[in-house]
């Protein structure tokens, strides 16, 4: 038996995402287990005061019907939320402050695209790494 | 083999005193193996049996795009192995550690059939 699974280097395959707003190669050593390298971030400009939505996703085909993402991240800032989202649905959501290692079930299939979405205001970044998908 | 022969005549003269021509030694060997009671032992009965299949691989989990070797390591001397890589590149195989490359992510089997001239022994590991 062997298992295979999928993982991000955002300094190599960052063309393979589609990006919506801001979203950008980064080597912040912000988030734990980076070691500085392949972080990838979204940033606001400081001055705006609105409510605004940023979205990195790509698409992926035969997945596992039951599979698990996983990845590193780091939100700075109060207002700051990152949604993760398969196919439109949301697996979970991290808001304010924080840093560290999170991962969510989904169901895979032929075709799943995958979502980040940042939710921001003010001055904040949200950094992801390390993206994997797993087979259960 | 001298040193063998050696051994027991040493060992032989120690407890019983000089060995005298014509003085005939007996040597008993207890078996103490780990072997199922009853099954062959000796080379020339296990030579006609069929194989037992078994391998290894390189990696239990690999992320994809990598590749996998998988080794043989199936007992009494197969002839021709067969094995079977669904979800991989190549998905068949006849080499003795093919290496298999895996796109998409998931959990695949594997399976080795290894034959010789006495019959086949089939192994699978489920994903």
């Amino acid at each position: 038996m062997i298992r295979t699974y999928f993982k991000t280097d955002f300094s190599k395959d960052l063309s393979l995402w589609q990006i919506e707003k801001n979203w950008f190669y980064s080597t912040s050593s912000n988030i734990p287990g980076n070691s500085g390298l392949l972080a990838y971030s979204v940033l606001l400009n400081a001055s705006t005061t609105t409510i605004d939505f940023a979205t990195v996703r790509r698409s992926f085909t035969n997945l596992p019907s039951d599979a698990r993402i996983g990845f590193w991240y780091y939100v700075y800032g109060p207002g700051g939320i990152l949604n993760v989202k398969a196919n439109g649905t949301l697996l979970g959501s991290i808001s304010g402050f924080g840093k560290g290692y999170v991962s969510y079930e989904f169901k895979g299939g032929a075709n799943v695209e995958i979502i980040f979405e940042a939710v921001l205001r003010q001055t904040q970044s949200i950094y992801i790494s390390h993206v994997t998908i797993h087979p259960l | 083999m001298k040193i063998f022969r050696f051994n027991i005549f040493n060992r032989f003269s120690a407890q019983f005193g000089k060995v005298l021509p014509g003085m005939v030694a007996v040597v008993l060997f207890s078996a103490c193996d780990k072997t199922i009671p009853g099954a062959p032992t000796d080379p020339a009965t296990l030579a006609r049996l069929k194989p037992i299949a078994s391998f290894t691989q390189s990696s239990d989990s690999i992320e994809t795009g990598q590749t996998v070797i998988f080794t043989n390591t199936s007992e009494r001397k197969p002839t021709e192995l067969i094995w079977r890589f669904p979800g991989g590149t190549p998905t068949t195989s006849t080499e003795q550690s093919p290496q298999v490359r895996y796109n998409q992510i998931g959990s695949y089997d594997v399976s080795l059939k290894a034959t010789n001239s006495f019959g086949a022994d089939s192994i699978i590991k489920k994903g």
